[in-house]
C-alpha cells in the first residue's frame, strides 16, 4: 500500500435541495517522499481533495489511508491531532498572523508540535535568516510565503499540503517558492502535495494527478521530473 | 439615491439583518434604560400625587397644644387659600385580643378630607361600628364582623374619649396617609401603633379636636412635589399663622374659664370630703374610747367575781374545821351539862336538906320556944333566918345553873344543827365556785379578745387617720398645683404641619429621590456604552464594505450618495431602536419600579406613568448622533482613499512591537502565548478601550448598587452598634416634682431588663451659624462623666479619638457640624426654634461621630450659663440587658406613671432596616443593568473580534489547534481585558458611589462612604460571571469557525 491511499472518495455538498458532487469516486496513491502536483480547472475538486486529505473536511464516502492510518474514521479531535502532528499547510494567501513576527509565526506552530525543528534554523533554510524579526506587513509576498512554508516545515510533518502556493505571487517569486518546495522534498524526503490550476508546473512533479469535474482524469508519472529552473509559464 | 442603490440598501439590511438588529437592540436598550429610569422618579411622584388627590389628602394639619375648637375650624375655613377644613379626633388605644395586645390608633371618620378607600365591607353607619385598616386586621387577627374592644391602657377613662368601648368591624379601608406599614408611635403598649380603627365622629366624647385637616384651594391641580405647591403652601401657612395668636388666645381664655370652674368644683368637693373624713375619724375615735371603757368595767367585774369565789373557797376550807370543833364542843358541852346537872342536883339536894334542917330547926325552936330564953330564941331564930337566906341563895343559884345548862344546850343544838346542815351547804358552795370559775374564764377570754380587737382598732384608726391626713395633704397639693397650672398656663401653640410630617410621604419622596439619583448617573453610563458599541459596529460595517465603496466611487457615485447608505442604515436602525426603546422604557421601567415599590407602599393605589418626552428625545437624539456620526466619520475616512486602493484588499494591519517588549524583565518571563496575547491587546485599541469601558461600567454599576446598600445599612449598624450605647429613651412628664421623679426613676430601674439609666434634659433646639442652620436635639446629661458610657464620644474620622464633654464647650455631631459649617473652636448660636430670638452662643469643643439625627451635648453648667436656669431633667437614657425584649421593656416602661414617651432604639433600627429593604429595588435594577451592559458590550466586542479574526482563527485550526487551545488564544485577551476592566470599574464605582451618596444623602442622616469588602467581592464575581457567560456563548461560535475560511482570499 502506498504512503497515502485514497479509495473511492466521494464528497457531496447539499445546497438546499440540490446535491452537488464535488468528488466522485476519487482514488489514487502517493508514495512517501513524492512530490505530487494535482492540477485541474477551477471547480474541478482540487481544493476538496486537499481539504479532505489535510483533515479539514471529511469525505462523504470512501477511505483515505495516511501512513497506515484510516483518517476517514477519525473523529474531529483525532483529525485535529492529525493536522497538528502529521500535516503542514502552505496557503495561497500565506495566512500569517499579522501581529506576530516571522519567527513568532513559526513559533506559533511549534508551540503545539510534537517534535518540532528550531524556528530559526528553518527560517534560515527558507532564506529568511535576516528577516526573522520582521512583521508580515514588512515582508514581500514571496517572503511571507517562505515564512508560511517555514511554519509548515518546522512542525516536521509527514505531509506538506500546498494550496496554490504561487497563486498570489509574481512569476519569479513563484518560481523561487516552487524551488524551495522541490528542494525540501528532495533534501528532506517530505511528501509534498501541491494544488494548482497551472499545468505548466506539472513537469516538476514526480506524479501529476489531473482532476476534472470531481473525477480523476489522468495520473501521470514523471520518471525524470524537470528542475524548476527549466520550467516556464 | 438611485434605484440600484435603494435595492442595494434593502438587500444590505436583509443580508446583514443581525447587525441591523444588533444596532437596533442596543440603541433600544440604551434609550429604554436612559429614558425609563429617568422617568421613574417623576412617575413615582405623579403616582403618589394622584393617589393623594384621589383621597383628598390633607395639605396642612394643625395641632394645638390645647386641642382645636369648632371655632378654629370655622375661622380656618374662612381663610384665603383654604378650601376645606375638618377637625378630627385621634387617640391611641389598646385592643386586647386572645393572643396579644394591639395598639390601635382610633381616628374619627372624615367627611371631606383624608377620604378612606373601602376595600371590603362598608363605612360605619352607627356610633358603635368601625372600619379598620388591613394592618389592624393583620396585627389583631380579627376579621370583618368581629367586635373590637378598646381600652385606654392608662389610668384615663375610656369614656373621656369614646362613648362606647366595643365596636363592630363593618369594613376594611385604606388611606394614602399611611401608604406603607408604618402607623407611627404611641405612648401606650409597646409604643408602636399597629393599625387604625376608624370610628364615626359621634362616638367620640372629646370636647376638642385632636387636629384640624386643611386642604388648599387649587392644590389638587398641582403636583404636591412641585415648587408652585410649595409656594402655595407657604402662602396658606402664612395666612394660618396670622390667625394663630387670636385663636390661641381665645382658646386660653376658654381653658381658664373651664379650669377655674372645674377647680372650684373640685375645691368644694374636697372640702366636703375633708369634713366628712374628719367627722368619720372622730366617730371612729369615740367608738374606740367606748369600747376601751367597756373593757375596763368588764375587767373590774372579773376582779369582784374572783373575790367572791375566793371567799366561798375560804368558807369551804373553814367549814370542815368547824364541824370537827363543833363536835368536840358538843362533847365538852354535854360534859358541862352533866356537870351542871350534877351541881344542880347537889344544889337541890342541899336546898332540900337545908330546907328540912330549917324546918326541923323551926319546929325545934317552936317546941323549945317556950323553954328557951329569948336570947336563945333569937339566936335560934337568927340562925333559922340565916339558914333560910342560905337556902334562898341556893335557890337563887339554881336558875343560873339552869340558864347555863340551857345556854350550853342551845350551843349544842346550834353546833349540831351546823354539823347536820354543813354537807349540803358545802355542796352548794362548791357548785357556786365551779360556776363562778367558768364565768370568770369566759369573762377573761372576752376581755382578751376585746383587748386584741381594741389594739387592732387602735392601729386601724391610726392608719386611717394618717391616710386621711396624707390624702388631704395630697389633695390640697393637687388643688394647689391645678391652681398654679391654671395661673401659669401659657398661651397654647399651634403646630402647622405640611405633608412632609407624614412619614410615608417623606419616605416615598426619599425613595423617589434615590431613584432619581440612580437615574442621573447610571443610564448615562449605560447609554454611553450602548452608543459606543453601535458606533463601533457602524465603523466596522463601513470598513467591511470598502471594496464596494471603491467600486461605487469608481463608477462615479458622489461621496454623499455613497455615505447615504451607511448614514441611512445607522439612522434607520438607531431611530427604530430608539423609538422602540423610548416607548418600552418609558412604559415598562417606571411601571416596574413603581410596582416593586408598591410591595412596600401598599396603599399607593394609583399608578401614573408620565411621559417624559424630553428624556426620550434626548436619548434618541444622542443615540442617532452616535451611530450616524460614527457611520459618517468612518465612511468619510474611507472615501478619501483612492478607488483603486479601495478595491484592493486592505493592507494587512501592521504588526507592532509594544512597549512591554522593551522591558526584558517582564517580556522574557512571558511564554509565547502570553506574548501573543499582549501584542493582540494593543493591536485592537478600540476594542481594548471598549471592553475595558464595558466591563468597568458593569463592575462600577454593581459596586455602586451594593455600595448604596452598604452605606445605608451602615447607618443603623454604626449608630446603634458603635456610637450609641443605650437602648432606649424614656421621656418623663415635665411637671413631676423632684420626689415623684425619683420615684419614677426607681420604677424605671426596677423594670425587668433595664440595667442602668442616665437622667438628661433632652429638648429640640435650633442652631445657626452664618453658613447654615438646622434643628438638633440638645442633650444635657445630669452626670457629665457618665455620658461617655451611653454615647461613644469619638471623633468622626479615622483614627477615632475619644472626646470628653467638659465645661469647655459643647460637643456636636459630624453631619450637624458640616451643615453648620463649623469646626472645633467655632461658635454656634442656639435658638428655641427657627423664628425665636437667640438664646445665646456656645463654643464647639468637639465634633463627634454620629450617623442619625443631630445632637448637641452640653454640660449642666453650660446650660445654666446659656439659659440662666438649671436644666430641668425630663428624660432618661436607659441601658438594657443584652438580648432583652425591647417591646416588653417599652410596654413596662409606658405603664409607669409619669412616663410620657418611650423610644426603643431597636424599633428605630427595625424601621431603618425596613427602609433598606426598599433599596433592594435599586440594587436589582443595578444588577440587571450591569448584567445587560456586560452582556451587550462583551457579546458585541467578542463578536467583532471573532469576525475580524475569522481567518486568523481558521488558520490556527488548520495548524492543528484544539478547540480549547483556540479558545484560550482568544480568551486570554478577554480575561486580561476583563480583569483590567474590573480594576477600573472598582475605581470608577468607588467614585460614583461617593457621588451618589452625596446626592441621596438627606439632612438628618450621615451615610458612610464605606463599601464592604464583600460588596467588592460580589461586584467582581458577578462581573466575572457575566463575562464568563458571554465567553461561554462565544465558545460555540468559535467552534463553528470553518477552516475553509483560511483558504479564501483576504477581504
Amino acid at each position: 500500500m502506498s504512503f497515502i491511499e485514497m479509495k473511492n472518495v466521494t464528497k457531496t455538498y447539499r445546497m438546499g435541495e440540490v446535491e452537488i458532487k464535488a468528488l466522485d469516486e476519487v482514488g489514487f496513491g502517493i508514495e512517501k517522499g513524492e512530490f505530487v502536483v494535482i492540477v485541474g480547472p477551477s471547480g474541478a475538486g482540487k481544493t476538496t481533495i486537499l481539504n479532505i486529505l489535510g483533515g479539514m473536511d471529511t469525505a462523504t464516502s470512501g477511505e483515505i489511508y495516511v501512513d497506515n492510518e484510516t483518517i476517514t474514521q477519525f473523529d474531529e479531535k483525532a483529525l485535529t491531532t492529525y493536522r497538528r502532528d502529521d500535516v503542514g499547510f502552505v496557503f495561497q494567501f500565506y495566512n500569517l498572523i499579522g501581529n506576530l513576527t516571522a519567527v513568532e509565526n513559526v513559533e506559533l506552530a511549534l508551540q503545539i508540535s510534537q517534535n518540532p525543528l528550531s524556528a530559526k534554523t528553518v527560517l534560515q533554510e527558507v532564506g529568511l535568516g535576516n528577516r526573522m524579526d520582521n512583521f508580515p506587513a514588512q515582508l514581500s509576498g514571496g517572503e511571507q510565503q517562505r515564512v508560511s512554508i517555514a511554519r509548515a516545515l518546522a512542525k516536521n510533518p509527514k505531509l506538506l499540503l500546498c494550496d496554490e502556493p504561487t497563486g498570489a505571487l509574481d512569476y519569479i517569486t513563484g518560481k523561487s517558492i516552487l524551488k524551495l518546495l522541490q528542494d525540501t522534498c528532495r533534501e528532506k524526503g517530505v511528501t509534498i502535495v501541491v494544488i494548482t490550476h497551472n499545468l505548466a508546473i506539472a513537469p516538476m512533479a514526480d506524479k501529476v494527478i489531473k482532476v476534472k469535474n470531481g473525477k480523476i482524469d489522468q495520473i501521470l508519472m514523471n520518471k525524470r521530473p524537470t528542475p524548476v529552473e527549466y520550467i516556464e509559464w | 439615491m438611485t434605484k440600484g442603490m435603494r435595492k442595494d440598501f434593502r438587500r444590505e439590511v436583509k443580508h446583514s439583518f443581525s447587525r441591523f438588529l444588533s444596532i437596533l437592540l442596543i440603541s433600544a436598550l440604551g434609550v429604554a434604560f436612559f429614558a425609563g429610569v429617568r422617568s421613574a422618579s417623576p412617575a413615582m411622584l405623579a403616582s403618589a400625587d394622584a393617589t393623594y388627590d384621589s383621597e383628598n389628602l390633607t395639605d396642612i394639619r394643625i395641632l394645638g397644644t390645647l386641642g382645636m375648637t369648632k371655632d378654629d375650624v370655622a375661622t380656618l375655613l374662612s381663610l384665603d387659600g383654604v378650601q376645606g377644613a375638618e377637625g378630627i379626633f385621634t387617640k391611641d388605644l389598646l385592643c386586647e385580643t386572645d393572643k396579644q395586645i394591639v395598639v390601635a390608633k382610633a381616628l374619627s371618620l372624615t367627611d371631606s378630607i383624608n377620604l378612606l378607600k373601602v376595600k371590603q365591607g362598608r363605612f360605619p353607619e352607627s356610633y358603635n361600628e368601625c372600619i379598620v385598616d388591613g394592618a389592624f386586621l393583620e396585627a389583631s387577627g380579627y376579621t370583618l364582623g368581629d367586635t373590637v374592644r378598646l381600652k385606654t391602657g392608662t389610668e384615663e377613662k375610656l369614656s373621656d374619649t369614646l362613648a362606647e368601648d366595643e365596636f363592630l368591624i363593618v369594613g376594611v379601608g385604606e388611606t394614602a396617609y399611611y401608604m406603607d406599614d408604618d402607623r407611627g408611635s404611641a405612648a401606650i403598649g409597646d409604643g408602636t401603633v399597629d393599625g387604625l380603627v376608624i370610628i364615626p365622629k359621634e362616638a367620640f366624647t372629646q370636647e376638642f379636636y385632636s387636629e384640624v385637616l386643611v386642604t388648599m384651594t387649587g392644590a389638587a391641580e398641582m403636583s404636591c412635589f412641585s415648587d408652585e405647591y410649595d409656594a402655595l403652601l407657604n402662602r396658606v401657612r402664612a395666612n394660618i399663622e396670622s390667625i394663630e395668636e387670636q385663636s390661641c388666645a381665645a382658646r386660653l381664655a376658654k381653658f381658664r374659664q373651664d379650669a377655674d370652674s372645674k377647680l372650684n368644683d373640685a375645691k368644694f368637693e374636697f372640702q366636703k370630703k375633708k369634713d366628712k373624713a374628719i367627722s368619720d375619724l372622730g366617730d371612729a375615735y369615740q367608738t374606740l374610747m367606748n369600747s376601751q371603757a367597756e373593757l375596763e368595767s368588764g375587767r373590774q367585774e372579773i376582779e369582784q367575781k374572783r373575790g367572791d369565789i375566793e371567799e366561798l373557797r375560804m368558807l369551804l376550807d373553814s367549814g370542815d374545821e368547824r364541824v370537827e370543833s363543833g363536835k368536840t364542843q358538843i362533847a365538852e358541852a354535854r360534859q358541862a351539862i352533866n356537870d351542871l346537872e350534877a351541881q344542880k342536883n347537889e344544889l337541890e339536894a342541899e336546898i332540900e336538906r337545908q330546907e328540912a334542917a330549917v324546918v326541923e330547926k323551926e319546929k325545934q325552936l317552936q317546941k323549945d320556944a317556950p323553954y328557951i330564953s329569948n336570947q336563945e330564941y333569937y339566936q335560934r331564930s337568927l340562925e333559922i333566918v340565916r339558914d333560910t337566906a342560905t337556902v334562898e341563895y341556893y335557890k337563887n343559884q339554881l336558875p343560873t345553873i339552869e340558864q347555863s345548862i340551857a345556854a350550853v344546850n342551845e350551843r349544842v343544838e346550834i353546833a349540831e344543827a351546823f354539823i347536820e346542815d354543813y354537807p349540803k351547804a358545802a355542796a352548794t358552795a362548791r357548785e357556786r365556785i365551779a360556776e363562778g370559775e367558768k364565768q370568770l374564764e369566759e369573762a377573761e377570754k372576752k376581755i382578751q379578745d376585746g383587748e386584741i380587737a381594741l389594739d387592732r382598732a387602735k392601729e386601724d384608726y391610726e392608719v386611717a387617720s394618717e391616710d386621711a391626713e396624707a390624702e388631704i395633704t395630697a389633695a390640697e397639693e393637687r388643688l394647689q398645683k391645678s391652681e398654679d397650672e391654671i395661673n401659669n398656663m401659657q398661651m397654647p401653640k399651634w403646630y402647622i404641619l405640611d405633608r412632609t410630617s407624614i412619614s410615608s410621604y417623606a419616605a416615598f419622596k426619599n425613595d423617589a429621590d434615590s431613584i432619581r439619583a440612580v437615574g442621573t448617573v447610571f443610564p448615562v453610563i449605560f447609554f454611553l456604552v450602548a452608543a459606543l458599541v453601535s458606533l463601533t459596529t457602524m465603523t466596522r460595517m463601513v470598513e467591511e464594505e470598502r471594496t464596494e465603496i471603491g467600486t461605487l466611487k469608481a463608477l462615479g457615485y458622489s461621496k454623499r450618495a455613497i455615505t447615504a447608505k451607511f448614514v441611512l442604515y445607522a439612522l434607520l436602525s438607531t431611530l427604530i431602536g430608539s423609538i422602540l426603546g423610548a416607548a418600552l422604557g418609558e412604559a415598562l421601567l417606571p411601571t416596574l419600579i413603581i410596582r416593586t415599590y408598591r410591595l412596600v407602599y401598599t396603599n399607593l393605589t394609583k399608578v401614573v406613568i408620565t411621559v417624559q418626552l424630553l428624556n426620550a428625545v434626548i436619548a434618541a437624539l444622542l443615540a442617532v448622533l452616535a451611530t450616524v456620526g460614527g457611520a459618517m466619520a468612518a465612511s468619510v475616512r474611507v472615501l478619501f482613499e483612492e478607488p483603486a486602493s479601495l478595491m484592493r484588499p486592505a493592507a494587512p494591519q501592521m504588526g507592532k512591537r509594544i512597549f512591554m517588549e522593551d522591558i526584558d524583565f517582564i517580556w522574557l518571563r512571558l511564554n509565547f502565548a502570553q506574548k501573543a496575547a499582549c501584542r493582540n491587546l494593543f493591536r485592537y485599541k478600540k476594542r481594548l478601550f471598549m471592553t475595558i469601558l464595558g466591563v468597568a461600567g458593569c463592575t462600577a454599576l454593581l459596586l455602586v448598587g451594593f455600595g448604596i446598600r452598604d452605606s445605608v445599612k451602615m447607618v443603623p449598624e454604626k449608630q446603634f452598634g458603635e456610637v450609641v450605647a443605650y437602648q432606649g429613651t424614656v421621656g418623663a412628664d415635665t411637671s413631676l416634682s423632684r420626689a415623684e421623679r425619683r420615684q419614677l426613676l426607681a420604677k424605671v430601674a426596677s423594670v425587668e431588663g433595664v440595667t442602668d439609666y442616665l437622667q438628661t434634659k433632652s429638648i429640640v433646639t435650633y442652631a445657626q451659624t452664618e453658613k447654615g442652620e438646622t434643628t438638633a436635639y440638645l442633650i444635657v446629661p445630669q452626670d457629665t462623666a457618665k455620658l461617655g458610657e451611653y454615647v461613644h464620644l469619638r471623633t468622626a474620622r479615622f483614627p477615632h479619638e475619644d472626646c470628653r464633654l467638659t465645661d469647655d464647650g459643647v460637643l456636636i455631631t459630624a453631619k450637624f457640624a458640616k451643615l453648620l459649617g463649623v469646626s472645633v473652636g467655632d461658635m454656634i448660636t442656639i435658638k428655641e426654634d427657627k423664628t425665636a430670638d437667640p438664646v445665646g452662643d456656645v463654643r464647639v469643643a468637639g465634633i463627634v461621630e454620629n450617623y442619625l439625627n443631630h445632637y448637641i451635648y452640653m454640660t449642666p453648667n453650660i446650660y445654666k450659663a446659656l439659659y440662666g436656669e438649671t436644666a430641668s431633667l425630663n428624660a432618661a437614657l436607659i441601658q438594657t440587658q443584652e438580648g432583652a425584649d425591647a417591646g416588653k421593656i417599652a410596654e413596662s416602661l409606658l405603664q409607669i406613671n409619669g412616663v410620657t414617651s418611650v423610644t426603643m432604639n431597636a424599633d428605630t433600627q427595625r424601621q431603618v432596616n425596613e427602609m433598606l429593604g426598599n433599596l433592594t429595588v435599586i440594587i436589582a435594577v443595578m444588577i440587571l443593568a450591569a448584567g445587560l451592559l456586560a452582556f451587550i458590550v462583551l457579546y458585541n466586542l467578542n463578536n467583532i473580534n471573532i469576525t475580524e479574526r475569522r481567518r486568523e482563527l481558521a488558520t490556527l485550526r488548520v495548524l492543528g489547534f484544539y478547540d480549547g487551545e483556540l479558545a484560550a488564544y482568544v480568551y486570554r485577551e478577554n480575561v486580561i481585558l476583563t480583569l483590567f476592566g474590573i480594576v477600573c470599574g472598582l475605581l470608577l464605582g468607588f467614585v460614583l458611589h461617593w457621588f451618589v451618596m452625596q446626592t441621596i444623602a438627606t439632612e438628618m442622616v450621615m451615610f458612610g462612604v464605606g463599601i464592604r469588602a464583600l460588596s467588592y467581592l460580589f461586584s467582581v464575581l458577578l462581573t466575572v460571571v457575566f463575562a464568563a457567560l458571554v465567553n461561554f456563548i462565544m465558545y460555540f461560535r468559535l467552534k463553528k469557525i470553518d477552516m475553509v475560511e483560511s483558504l479564501k482570499s483576504v477581504e
